[in-house]
């Protein structure tokens, strides 16, 4: 799974760190990470809640576009 | 209701440790087949309620097992339920059974060969006709589930 770069990006926006975003969401630091760095694919219920965090749509910082998902079955 | 505890762990930890838990579940159940088998190869078949508390264990795991998983209407990852697979995996059963039997007797290479045989016959025949009722069992309830969600379907229409 690829890198989440978009929750790192708005994380970055709002000023926040990993520890900070993942207390908010009620997560551990290291589920924040591994959904950042791809390791872990959350529950729908999970992205509203990071989304609703960081003021986002699930869009925003979950949609893939179909090429995306090709390129990482490759 | 009383709510229960909430619980420590986020979803990630959550699958983490049921994935924990499924192995420690595997390995449980293969030990305790592998126990029961060494400890009857080594003692030549003989004493065999030595050997009774991990059967007991087993059989209580196994029938879990076999019970949940039909509750939900879960076959198998793999294999289907049709006869023909059920007839290779009895096949094995007895071709395994046969091996283990000749193993732990202490008689004559004739006398085994026949143990051998009839073990065979045995398990094969229980198993393909457990497998057998055990798929059926499995389809009635997986119709039942499937008119039950067409019942739920219904009503949210």
């Amino acid at each position: 799974m690829a890198r989440n770069i978009a929750i790192k990006v708005a994380r970055a926006e709002k000023d926040m760190t990993q520890k900070a975003l993942a207390e908010a969401v009620g997560i551990s630091r290291q589920t924040m990470n591994a959904i950042e760095q791809g390791d872990y694919n959350p529950t729908i219920r999970l992205c509203r809640q990071i989304c609703r965090v960081l003021g986002k749509g699930l869009d925003d910082l979950f949609w893939k576009d179909q090429e995306d998902d090709d390129e990482e079955e490759e | 209701m009383k709510k229960r505890n909430k619980s420590n762990l986020d979803e990630r930890q959550e699958q983490r440790l049921l994935r924990i838990e499924r192995n420690g579940c595997w390995l449980a159940f293969w030990g305790l087949l592998v126990a029961m088998g060494v400890q009857m190869v080594m003692s030549k078949g003989e004493d065999v309620g030595r050997v009774a508390g991990e059967w007991i264990v087993f059989m209580v795991l196994a029938c879990y097992m076999v019970w949940a998983c039909m509750k939900e209407g879960i076959w198998d990852r793999r294999m289907k339920p049709d006869w023909k697979t059920n007839l290779i995996a009895s096949l094995l059963a007895g071709v395994a059974m046969a091996v283990f039997f000749y193993l732990i007797t202490d008689w004559e290479v004739e006398q085994k060969v026949w143990t051998a045989i009839v073990s065979f016959f045995m398990t094969f025949v229980s198993c393909y006709i457990l497998l057998m009722i055990s798929a059926l069992v499995y389809k009635k309830r997986v119709e039942k589930l499937e008119l039950e969600g067409d019942e739920e379907g219904a009503k949210d229409d």
